[in-house]
């Protein structure tokens, strides 16, 4: 018996001597993946953009940062990711300004009512275990939903690459060792190429969006610490709505007054509104409801240009 | 308790300080430990359904010592009957009420006439189809004079709720594991280490395999009108790894885990994708519940000793209540019946036990003769599988139908994952080549090698495997738990 036990104990702590060992390696190494959105935002370091545009998936995959910088010969980028409230986007704001030293001339700030649901796709903290690498940071620190087990991924990074190896994975392994990116192309945005097919007259449940629906303490917490960020760093902030196919026959109900809530808070804080959302649209710009394919995105991006041309002509 | 959770990382080692630091100087202690902790293991799933495993042992328990009381025939029969009804019962109400029900009214439909009864929401109890045929295994063999019945309670609640193979098997006999708790156990060092090996190995199947695997065979089968012929048949084959990867994974963590108290469990599983018939594939294949079925049902039918009729018929029997004891449903019905149809050539020309020997008995690689039969032997398992899979038979049938199809020329990528599926298929043969060279032992990882560097180095990358697969945030059940 004796002799079991000191041989499994020490066949566990050589185990765990080389786990962490190769925990550490793989902190060095996936710090090196730029393949998804993510990635690739936490290592633009020291640049410079005239203009960046930051958002959940209708800014990701909206908005042509190509076709503004070629418009209006700027320097963009698109910090928009999929499915981000406010939390998550104050924590990229945070990190690319504070963390990665990167300077922006203005921000265009994504707020509509879709940013505010509050189930598992909008408010799951699936996008903290990306910040673990900076909780030594008090503000990062304290914006991560669950900071009380966070510094044992920083002292023990083997737990955080075990606990989500399905997102750091074999792919992404392979891909750290690449030094191109598909996101430098295209500046951050990414487009749904064609026009799937959907039902525009479809009545969202709304029992169920209005459940999730709620402008609630935190996220205003959160929008006015990205406001407060962008003061810091002397950082001209707009608010703007993405479009929403026919927002208000079919969404508008949801939060009756969303804009002009959002109208009062930008006047409150001195930040321009200009908002697409209640604009008509063909149903040929969008992949769904709520997105909008290429050739959306290219006309979207255009009316966006023409109102920072136009003195905010779409302001309302 | 999952055998692949965190709770059981705890529960486990500490049961195992308790069992052989604090209660070994006492046997009734100690199996009274094993009774808590099993109850404790099954009760964290829902503690409700512990009155159910408590009411079968209090009646199996009090109908075994009425047994070896009772010298009347007919009265010993109405004893064995009511053991039988009881535990049968719990299963039947649990398990097919409200398939009966179903079809009955079907049935009747079918007939003109219209029954109204509302089917009954039903929570099947985890592993209450092994602990049925423990108990009754206990009970028969009593009856049938070939086992004492035990005077000892504890010991028997130990037997019944053994919380490494209470809730998916193996399946063991009174005979076997009940005597193993009258002796005082000792600690025996191989022992214990071959059961982690086995522990190990078990995780391995369960995780790295089985899990990897159904997350494209769920793929497929859940979006099948989707995918080509060519991709239903690989969904097929992503089933037959991850069923046995599963099943046999469990096994192996509920047999090492044994090991570490002491105790022997019986071998469920002896490398069945490498049978060279059908015939040897049910002599390898959950053999707990193989030999159950033999011994309970198919021996005390007449067997194979009777005419051609009666063989067929008994084969029809075994394997059609075998496939109803997976599950009220039809598909598993027709799994049974299909591989009764494999099997009846075999037995009808006496070539059923042609292939006692591991393939390839001592030399490394198997004939050109042996691959063959290997090859088609799995074939007619994946075929059989897929009834076993699909959600109902229309659905079995739309997928055969595709796989003989003209679809099955054709290539799809769209249920890959890149380079992770590349390296998932590349896992998969890993496996399939250490179970391979360790086909004539009880388990994949019992021979690596004499070095205990290289050893160590397979350890390493099995934790590593482990630990880089699992998925931490989502509770992947075994999938015969729900059997």
């Amino acid at each position: 018996m004796k002799a079991f036990i000191i041989k499994l104990v020490k066949l566990l702590l050589i185990f765990v001597g080389f786990f962490l060992i190769i925990g550490f390696y793989l902190e060095y190494q996936f710090e090196k993946d730029n393949s998804d959105k993510f990635t690739w935002l936490r290592n633009k370091e020291n640049n410079n953009f005239d203009y960046a545009f930051i958002g959940s998936s209708r800014t990701m995959n909206m908005i042509d940062i190509n076709l503004i910088d070629s418009v209006l010969s700027k320097k963009g980028i698109n910090l928009g990711i999929s499915g981000a409230d406010f939390r998550t986007l104050y924590m990229i704001l945070y990190t690319f300004l504070e963390i990665k030293n990167n300077k922006i001339g203005e921000l265009y700030i994504q707020v509509d009512p879709f940013m505010l649901y509050k189930d598992s796709v909008y408010n799951n903290p699936r996008y903290d275990h990306y910040f673990y690498s900076y909780v030594n940071d008090e503000n990062i620190y304290n914006s991560i939903n669950d900071n009380n087990t966070s510094f044992v991924y920083r002292l023990f990074p083997i737990f955080k690459y075990v606990e989500f190896n399905s997102v750091y994975n074999l792919t992404h392994f392979i891909r750290s060792f690449s030094k191109v990116s598909k996101w430098d192309n295209t500046k951050g945005s990414w487009f749904f190429s064609s026009q799937l097919p959907f039902n525009p007259d479809a009545n969202p449940d709304k029992t169920n969006h209005t459940k999730y629906l709620k402008f609630d303490n935190e996220d205003k917490a959160y929008l006015l610490k990205i406001i407060d960020l962008c003061s810091k760093f002397k950082v001209k902030t707009i608010f703007y709505g993405a479009p929403i196919y026919n927002y208000e026959k079919n969404f508008k109900f949801l939060y009756p007054n969303f804009r002009e809530d959002m109208t009062l808070l930008s006047n409150k804080y001195g930040v321009d509104y200009i908002n697409f959302m209640g604009q008509d649209y063909d149903k040929s710009f969008f992949k769904d409801m709520t997105h909008m394919n290429y050739k959306g995105s290219i006309n979207f991006t255009e009316l966006l240009i023409k109102a920072r041309t136009h003195n905010n002509v779409y302001k309302k | 308790m999952l055998f692949n959770s965190i709770d059981f990382a705890i529960f486990l080692p500490i049961v195992f300080i308790l069992y052989w630091f604090v209660t070994n100087k006492n046997l009734k202690l100690q199996n009274f430990l094993i009774v808590a902790a099993s109850y404790l293991f099954y009760g964290w799933w829902d503690w409700r359904f512990l009155s159910l495993i408590l009411f079968s042992t209090v009646v199996d328990y009090t109908i075994g010592r009425k047994l070896r009381m009772e010298e009347n025939q007919t009265k010993r029969k109405i004893l064995l009957w009511t053991s039988i009804l009881v535990n049968l019962g719990f299963l039947g109400f649990f398990k097919y009420y409200n398939f009966f029900l179903d079809n009955f009214i079907t049935a009747f439909s079918f007939f003109g006439t219209e029954i109204k009864a509302n089917s009954l929401n039903i929570i099947l109890p985890v592993g209450i189809s092994f602990y049925t045929f423990q108990t009754l295994s206990y009970t028969i063999d009593v009856y049938k004079r070939n086992l004492e019945p035990t005077k000892d309670f504890i010991a028997f609640s130990a037997f019944v709720s053994f919380f490494p193979q209470l809730v998916a098997g193996p399946i063991e006999r009174a005979t076997n594991l009940l005597p193993q708790f009258y002796k005082k156990r000792t600690f025996e060092y191989d022992k214990a280490v071959d059961g982690m090996r086995q522990i190990l190995w078990g995780l391995f199947k369960k995780i790295v395999i089985a899990d990897t695997c159904a997350e494209y065979a769920n793929l497929i089968f859940n979006n099948s009108a989707d995918y080509s012929g060519s991709t239903l048949v690989l969904g097929a084959l992503f089933f037959t790894f991850q069923i046995y990867g599963d099943f046999s994974g469990y096994s192996d963590i509920a047999i090492g885990t044994s090991r570490l108290f002491g105790f022997n469990l019986k071998q469920n599983f002896a490398f069945p994708y490498f049978s060279r018939d059908l015939a040897e594939f049910w002599r390898r294949w959950h053999i707990s519940l193989s030999t159950w079925f033999r011994d309970y049902l198919y021996i005390p039918l007449g067997g194979s000793r009777g005419g051609t009729w009666m063989k067929v018929r008994n084969t029809f029997i075994i394997f059609i209540v075998s496939g109803f004891w997976h599950g009220a449903n039809w598909t598993f019905i027709i799994w049974g019946a299909l591989n009764a149809i494999y099997f009846l050539p075999l037995m009808l020309t006496n070539n059923n036990r042609n292939n006692l020997e591991t393939v390839a008995h001592g030399r490394l690689l198997p004939s050109i003769k042996e691959i063959s039969l290997m090859l088609l032997t799995f074939s007619l398992t994946v075929f059989a599988w897929i009834f076993f899979r699909a959600e109902s038979v229309s659905h079995a049938l739309s997928i055969i139908g595709e796989i003989f199809s003209k679809s099955i020329l054709s290539f799809q990528t769209s249920w890959t994952n890149g380079y992770i599926t590349i390296f998932h298929i590349i896992l998969v043969l890993f496996f399939v080549i250490i179970e391979w060279i360790n086909r004539d032992y009880e388990f994949g990882l019992q021979r690596i090698s004499n070095h205990t560097f290289s050893r160590k180095i397979v350890y390493f990358l099995i934790v590593f495997l482990i630990l880089f697969t699992a998925d931490y945030h989502s509770k992947q059940e075994f999938i015969y738990f729900q059997f």
